[in-house]
C-alpha cells in the first residue's frame, strides 16, 4: 500500500483532465480504419512521439503491407522489478469516411467518434498511466506497451498474433486496454472460437420420376444440424450454431448438396477438444444411408481461458479497488475474442476490457464515458504501484 | 408370324437434319426464367416449321416464355394435339459447360432428353406427314414455355385449355422411358414453401438471446420426410433449403421449398393439411412459420378415354411390328394433366428415351430419336 503515492497521482489526474481530453481528442481525429495500412501507421508515429517524450524509444514493428507497423515500447528497461505490460490495437473497426472530419465530440459526459470506445479510449488511459507515474517518481518496475495495428481483421494478413506472445512473455501481469464494460467488471475470460464448413453429398434424381433413386442430402443435413445444436451446453458456456445452410437447386429434383457453417464458442480448450471430436463424429456418422460428409475448420481463435492466475489477478485489482475507494468491480465472461488469449498463451496473467468505458462498439453510435478515462488512469496506477502485492 | 419392324423409313440424311436440329434446340440456354432464351427456342422451331409451309403463331406471355403453336390441316375437324414445352429446369450457362455432344449413342445435354428430343421428334412426325399427304386428322403442336415451373404466374394454362378446344386426342412429346411405357396418367404435385423465422444474435455475445430458424427448421424437415409413403406413392421432397446470413449469428430466418406428390385430389387435401400441421407445430419457443403453397399442379388423371386410346395404339404398335408398350402411372407432373382435365384422350412420354431428367446425367438414347418418330408416325396414319 502506498497511500501517498496515489493521492499524488489523483492530484495528477485531476490537474490534467483537459490535456487529458484534448490528446484524445486529437488521437480520435485521426483517420484509423482497420483496413488502412497507411493510416494505422501514421496513428503508430503518433504514439510513439507521444510516448518517446515520457522517455520510451518506442519501435514500430513493420507487420506486412495490408497491417502496417505494431508499436513496442519500455520506460525503465534497467528497473529490477517486472515489467507491467499495457496491450491493445490501435485500428478501428468502421470505415473512416463514415464519419464527417474531426469526428471527436463530447455530450453530456459521453465522448463520441471512431475507436472512441473499442479501443483509442484505452489507450490514453495507458499513456496517461505512464505520465503519471512518471510524474510521482515510480521507479520501481519497468512499463511496456504493446499496440498492434491489425486486430480488427483477427491478424489475418500478419504474424502480429505471434509477436504479441512474444513479448508478453516475462511481464509480472497485463492490462489489455479492450472496450471497458458499462458496468465496471474486468474481462477474466473470453470463448475462443472455431468455425467448421460442413458438406453433405447424396444423389440427384427427378422428384416425380425417378424420387426412389435420389438421397437427400438435406435430410442427411437436418439430422446433422440437430445434432450439431445438441452439443451446445450453456452451462459451460459452450455454444454449436449453426449460422448458415444452403442445399439444394430446384423443388423438383432430390437435392444432391447441403453445406452448413458452424460457429463453436468455448471458454475452455477442454470443451473445445469435446466439440471438435463430436462434430467429425456426428459429419462420419450416416442418418440416411448413401450420403457422404466432409467438413474443414476455419480460423480457430483460442479462448482467454479463465484460469487460477487471472483470478488472483482480478482478486488483486478488486482489491486495489477497495484500498483506494475505486468504484466497486466485478469478473466477467465475454464472448467476442481478443488479443488477450495470445498473452496468456505467453504465461502472462491478463485483464481484458480495461479500456475506457461505454457501449455499442463496431456501430456509429459507439459511445465513451468520459469520466472512466480518470477513474482508470488511478485505478491501474495504483495496482502497478502496489504490484509487488500481487503473488501468484 | 409378325415381323419385328426395325426398320425407321428414315433417310440418313433426315437422321442428319434432325440431330442438326436437335443441337441447335439445345445448345440455347433456355431455363424457364429466361424469356429470351425460351423464345429464341422458339424462333428456332418456327424457322423449321416455315420451311415445311407449316403456319406458326405465339400467344405471347410477357414474363416468361411465348407459347408456340402450329397447325397443319383443317382445323374446323376434330384434331390430334402434339404438346410439349421448350423451357428446361437448368440455369443460364449451363450450355457452354456441357453442350450438345454424342457419345457412344447416348446424347447429353441441358433439356436433350427433357424434352428438346421430344420437339424434334414431334417436328419431324408434321414433316413427314405432310410431305406425304397425310390428311385424316388435323395437327395442332402447342408448345408451352414455362412448363417446368408449373406455369406460375402466367397464363399458358388457359391458353392450353383454349387451344385443345375441340381436339380428339393428345400425344405429349415429354420424356421417354427407356422401358418403352407410356404414361397414361401422372401425379399431380404441390409446391409449399416453408418460411421459419427465429431471432437473430450474436453467437459470441449473446447467443441465449436468439432463436435459431435452422434448428426450427431442422424439426420440421425430419417431420415432413416421415411423410413419405412409398406404398401409396405419395411422396415429400425437401428440394431447397437457404438459412442464415453469416456463421457467427443465430440465423434469423431459414427457407425450404418442398415438391409434393399425390396420386390423387383426396390426397392432395391430406397432404396439405398435414404441411400445415407442421408449419404450426412449434420447436423452438420463438420461432414462427408461414407456409405458403405457390403451385399445385394437377394430377394427370386416369380416364377411361386415355384408356381406350392407349388399347387403339397398343394394337396399332402391335400389328406394325414394334415392340410392346405398355401402361405406366409416372410421378412427374406434365401439362398433360390440362388435356384430362377437359377430358381428352392423352398419351404422354412419347419424347426420346433415357434417363437422368433434371440432373447433370441427363442421358437421351440416340437410336429413339428415330425410333420414335417411325412410331408417331405409325400410330398417326392408323389412328381411327
Amino acid at each position: 500500500m502506498n497511500k501517498k503515492m496515489v493521492e499524488d497521482i489523483k492530484g495528477y489526474v485531476t490537474a490534467h483532465k483537459e490535456e487529458i481530453i484534448q490528446k484524445y481528442e486529437e488521437f480520435i481525429n485521426l483517420p484509423d480504419f482497420w483496413r488502412d495500412a497507411a493510416n494505422v501507421t501514421v496513428v503508430g508515429e503518433w504514439l510513439k512521439k507521444e510516448f518517446d517524450a515520457e522517455g520510451m524509444n518506442c519501435e514500430l514493428v513493420d507487420a506486412g503491407p495490408k497491417a502496417g507497423k505494431t508499436v513496442i515500447g519500455i520506460v525503465g528497461a534497467e528497473r529490477t522489478g517486472k515489467p507491467v505490460l499495457f496491450s491493445g490495437h490501435m485500428d478501428t473497426a468502421l470505415a473512416s469516411d463514415l464519419y464527417p472530419e474531426n469526428p471527436f465530440r463530447i455530450e453530456d459526459g459521453k465522448a463520441y467518434g471512431p475507436g472512441v470506445l473499442d479501443m483509442k479510449g484505452g489507450i490514453i488511459i495507458s499513456l496517461f498511466c505512464v505520465k503519471a507515474l512518471n510524474s510521482v517518481g515510480f521507479k520501481e518496475r519497468p512499463i511496456k506497451i504493446l499496440f498492434a495495428p491489425d486486430e480488427e481483421g483477427l491478424h489475418s494478413f500478419s504474424k502480429v498474433a505471434d509477436f504479441i506472445q512474444e513479448n508478453s512473455k516475462g511481464c509480472l501481469f497485463a492490462f489489455n486496454m479492450e472496450t471497458g464494460l458499462p458496468n465496471n467488471a474486468l474481462a477474466v475470460g473470453r470463448k475462443g472460437r472455431l468455425g467448421i464448413d460442413v458438406f453433405v453429398e447424396g444423389k440427384s434424381a427427378h422428384a416425380g420420376a425417378d424420387f426412389l433413386s435420389g438421397i437427400s442430402s438435406i435430410e442427411e443435413m437436418a439430422h446433422k444440424v440437430l445434432a450439431f445444436q445438441g452439443l451446445t451446453d450453456l452451462e459451460k458456456g459452450t455454444t454449436v450454431n449453426t449460422g448458415v445452410i444452403n442445399g439444394g437447386t430446384i423443388p423438383n429434383a432430390v437435392p444432391a448438396k447441403c453445406s452448413a457453417s458452424l460457429d463453436i464458442r468455448f471458454e475452455t480448450m477442454e470443451e473445445l477438444q469435446r466439440v471438435r471430436e463430436s462434430v467429425k463424429n456426428i459429419c462420419a456418422e450416416n442418418y440416411v444411408t448413401g450420403t457422404t460428409c466432409t467438413w474443414k475448420e476455419l480460423n480457430l481463435f483460442t479462448p482467454f481461458e479463465k484460469k487460477d492466475d487471472i483470478i488472483k489477478l482480478f482478486e488483486f485489482m478488486k482489491q486495489t479497488a477497495i484500498t483506494y475507494d475505486f468504484p466497486e468491480t466485478s469478473p466477467a465472461q465475454v464472448g467476442g475474442c481478443s488479443d488477450a488469449t495470445y498473452i496468456q498463451l505467453a504465461g502472462t496473467p491478463v485483464l481484458c476490457s480495461c479500456g475506457v468505458r461505454g457501449e455499442w462498439n463496431h456501430t456509429l453510435r459507439e459511445y465513451a464515458l468520459v469520466d472512466s478515462l480518470f477513474e482508470r488512469i488511478c485505478w491501474y496506477c495504483a495496482a502497478i504501484i502496489d504490484a509487488g502485492e500481487f503473488k501468484l | 408370324m409378325i415381323k419385328r419392324n426395325r426398320c425407321t423409313g428414315i433417310t440418313d440424311v433426315e437422321k442428319n437434319d434432325m440431330i442438326s436440329l436437335w443441337r441447335a434446340l439445345v445448345d440455347i440456354d433456355s431455363g424457364s426464367e429466361n424469356k429470351a432464351g425460351v423464345d429464341a427456342v422458339g424462333k428456332k422451331i418456327e424457322e423449321f416449321l416455315r420451311q415445311q409451309d407449316i403456319c406458326v403463331r405465339y400467344e405471347v406471355c410477357q414474363t416468361r416464355g411465348n407459347v408456340l403453336v402450329a397447325e397443319y390441316g383443317d382445323m374446323t375437324k376434330p384434331f390430334i394435339i402434339f404438346l410439349g414445352h421448350m423451357d428446361t429446369v437448368f440455369s443460364d450457362g449451363t450450355v457452354k459447360k456441357r453442350p450438345f455432344r454424342i457419345e457412344k449413342n447416348k446424347v447429353y445435354g441441358p433439356g436433350v432428353l427433357d424434352m428438346k428430343g421430344g420437339i424434334v421428334i414431334a417436328l419431324f412426325v408434321m414433316k413427314k406427314l405432310k410431305e406425304q399427304g397425310y390428311r385424316r386428322f388435323p395437327i395442332k403442336l402447342i408448345l408451352a414455355g414455362d412448363e417446368e415451373i408449373a406455369h406460375q404466374g402466367s397464363d399458358t394454362v388457359t391458353c392450353i385449355r383454349k387451344e385443345c378446344n375441340g381436339a380428339a386426342v393428345a400425344f405429349n412429346f415429354e420424356t421417354g422411358f427407356m422401358d418403352h411405357s407410356i404414361v397414361t396418367a401422372r401425379k399431380g404435385t404441390f409446391r409449399a414453401v416453408f418460411e421459419v423465422y427465429g431471432k437473430g444474435a450474436h453467437a459470441g455475445n449473446n447467443p441465449q438471446d436468439g432463436c435459431s430458424a435452422i434448428k426450427e427448421m431442422a424439426y420440421k424437415i425430419l417431420e415432413l420426410e416421415n411423410l413419405n409413403d412409398f406404398k401409396t406413392g405419395n411422396t415429400v421432397n425437401v428440394g431447397v433449403i437457404t438459412g442464415g446470413t453469416v456463421a457467427n449469428a443465430i440465423p434469423e430466418q431459414c427457407n425450404i421449398i418442398v415438391d409434393m406428390r399425390f396420386i390423387n385430389e383426396t390426397y392432395k387435401n391430406e397432404y396439405m393439411n398435414k404441411f400445415k400441421k407442421i408449419a404450426e407445430t412449434v420447436h423452438i419457443p420463438g420461432t414462427k412459420t408461414i407456409i405458403t403453397f405457390p403451385i399445385i399442379f394437377d394430377a394427370m388423371n386416369d380416364i377411361d378415354e386415355t384408356k381406350q386410346l392407349f388399347d387403339q395404339v397398343q394394337t396399332i404398335l402391335y400389328r406394325q411390328g414394334f415392340p410392346t408398350i405398355t401402361a405406366k402411372k409416372a410421378g412427374g407432373g406434365s401439362d398433360s394433366a390440362h388435356t384430362t382435365a377437359m377430358g381428352i384422350p392423352t398419351l404422354c412420354a412419347m419424347g426420346v428415351q433415357g434417363t437422368g431428367n433434371h440432373t447433370v446425367e441427363e442421358t437421351a438414347d440416340l437410336e429413339s430419336l428415330f425410333m420414335r418418330t417411325h412410331m408417331m408416325l405409325t400410330i398417326i396414319k392408323n389412328l381411327k
